[in-house]
């Protein structure tokens, strides 16, 4: 589904990524984790081109995003749900009219309708009662819980999750964690790809974990054993978080 | 042109150098403005659908009416100081009944297409570029770009037709103020009669000069919409970058102002 192939980018005199390959099946939760800096956000950008390789290709659902025609990119992207690291919500307009836009920019949908699924949404989020209130009087946890609304709002067959838990009390990040596997299991065939410092969430969500370490994914494995990895970067990351209790992670879907 | 990926070049170490890449980034920014017209015009299509109308409403709103108080102000300044400077050297001729007419040529040619360009840059350009500017420092030019909006459409497009259709309206307003104000100097120190003074004022007043006048306007409401929306899309650098984009703009916007407005005058009255 999404295929990075030898991906090499330059930003300034620094080479965020280096020769990174990744390869994401369709219907597979991939949580790609690392130190901050290394590039994830950078990573998640390549596949919607925002962001173009310098060299190396970017392949999504068989094409190369970069390269193909306009329309053709504006096929795949249709299919995208993207959750920005800080929410990325318009300023002017109200949380419910930002996670609406999405629908009233490209659908027929008829205004009631709209709002019915956006209150959907923002229930599934908590922010039910937040719907009025504008980006900048809430705060950030809430901000990114709207751009995650607004990410879902057409119901992606990709959906890129930047961090979606930082930021948020543990009980709010456990909710959003049930939220991604839930749409996952409602959906079958869809695809996500979370970026996340929190162990905790990419254990119990993830079918893979990739960790990328100085511009390559250098370990790529199931939780239950990358968990057991021993690779030193691995271990250092699991340690950081206070995750020795080495293979006994119970997996929040069962 | 919106530029999305941050551009990098190396540092230049001879002042040749340097001097070359000032020239390099100056037509490099005008041509990406030009191109932002040409984008924008091709997105004026879109005018009459529905949401573009409630945007286009509202950038009137935001652009047009909020002016009109600073405007004024400037507005009857000017014209109160047009008709002092001019009174006091016809004084001398005894001629300050035509007053009027000096008043009236000078706003209806000059003064109020510029001050109106220059209080709506300063006022509206400015908050053009801090607007785009944050959204590009927040990512949310990107996110529109991932839900296929097209930027061009979505931000400049409502911004560009209100500032055209706004900007003329105000200089017009702006002139009539500015007559008023003379008007006020013309009975209180210059002793001649309000009569006097506007049949004076539109005696001469040639429907020329109205047009013309108008359509400097329209030219300086391009300009303050294109060149400070291109500079609020190529902030870089966080909300520093903000601040700088803004300032590149007011100034930019000022400049091209005056140019224009020279070459405008140029081409009609000589
Ligand atoms: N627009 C940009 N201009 C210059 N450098 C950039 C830009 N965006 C990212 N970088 C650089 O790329 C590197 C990776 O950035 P990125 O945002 O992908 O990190 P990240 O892994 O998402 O970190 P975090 O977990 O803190 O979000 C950083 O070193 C950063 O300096
Ligand atoms: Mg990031």
């Amino acid at each position: 589904m999404i295929d990075f192939n030898n991906v090499t980018k330059v930003l300034g005199n620094n080479t965020v990524l280096d020769g990174m390959d990744l390869h994401i099946e369709e219907g597979e939760t991939f949580v790609l984790v690392g130190p901050s800096g290394t590039g994830k956000s950078v990573t998640l950008k390549h596949i919607v081109s925002l962001m173009t390789p310098d060299s190396g290709s970017v392949k999504v659902m068989g094409e190369d995003i970069s390269q193909c025609s306009k329309k053709r990119k504006e096929e795949v992207l249709s299919n995208f749900g993207y959750l920005f690291q800080g929410g990325a919500l318009l300023a002017w307009m109200s949380v419910a009219d930002n996670v609406a836009l999405p629908l009233i920019e490209k659908t027929n949908m008829k205004r009631k309708d709209i709002y019915e699924k956006v209150y959907n949404a923002l229930e599934l989020v908590g922010l039910e009662d937040d719907g009025d209130k504008m980006p900048s009087s809430i705060s950030g946890g809430m901000k990114k819980r709207a751009g995650l609304a607004r990410a879902i709002i057409r119901d992606p067959q990709i959906v890129l999750y930047d961090e979606p838990t930082s930021g948020l009390d543990p009980v709010m990040a456990r909710t959003i964690d049930h939220l991604i596997v839930d749409l996952n299991e409602k959906k079958p065939g869809m695809t996500s790809l979370v970026v996340t410092h929190d162990l905790h969430s990419a254990l119990s969500i993830a079918d893979r974990i990739g960790l990328l370490y100085l511009g390559k994914v250098i370990v790529d494995l199931p939780p239950d054993e990358f968990i057991k990895s021993e690779d030193p970067e691995v271990v250092k990351f699991l340690e950081a978080q206070y995750i020795t209790k080495r293979g006994s992670w119970e997996k929040e879907r069962k | 042109m919106i530029t999305r990926e941050p551009e990098f070049f190396p540092e230049s170490i001879t002042w040749i150098g340097q001097l070359g890449r000032i020239g390099v980034g100056a037509s490099r920014s005008v041509g990406r403005a030009g191109i932002l017209l040409a984008q924008t015009i091709l997105a004026m299509r879109f005018m009459f659908v529905k949401r573009s109308r409630h945007a286009i409403m509202d950038q009137m709103y935001v652009s047009g009416i909020k002016s009109i108080l600073v405007i004024s102000i400037v507005a009857i300044f000017t014209g109160m100081i047009l008709a002092l400077q001019t009174g006091i050297e016809l004084m001398r001729f005894n001629q300050q009944v035509n007053v009027g007419t000096a008043v009236m040529v000078s706003m209806l040619r000059e003064m109020g297409p510029f001050m109106t360009g220059l209080i709506l840059a300063a006022c509206v350009g400015s908050s053009m570029a801090a607007q785009l500017g944050t959204m590009v420092v927040s990512e949310e030019i990107e996110a529109l770009d991932v839900m296929e909006i097209d930027p061009v459409r979505f931000l400049v497009m409502p911004r560009l037709v209100a500032m055209m259709v706004m900007t003329p309206l105000l200089s017009f307003f702006t002139c009539m103020t500015g007559i008023l104000g003379g008007g006020i100097v013309a009975i209180t120190q210059l002793h001649v009669s309000w009569e006097a003074y506007i049949n004076n004022a539109f005696w001469l007043a040639a429907e020329k000069d109205l047009f013309v006048g108008l359509f400097k306007a329209f030219l300086f409401g391009v300009i303050i919409t294109i060149v400070s929306c291109h500079e609020g899309f190529s902030t870089t650098n966080g909300a520093v970058g903000v601040g700088l984009s803004t300032r590149k703009a007011v100034i930019e916007c000022f400049l091209y102002i005056l140019i224009v407005g020279y070459v405008v005058t140029r081409l009609f009255y000589l």
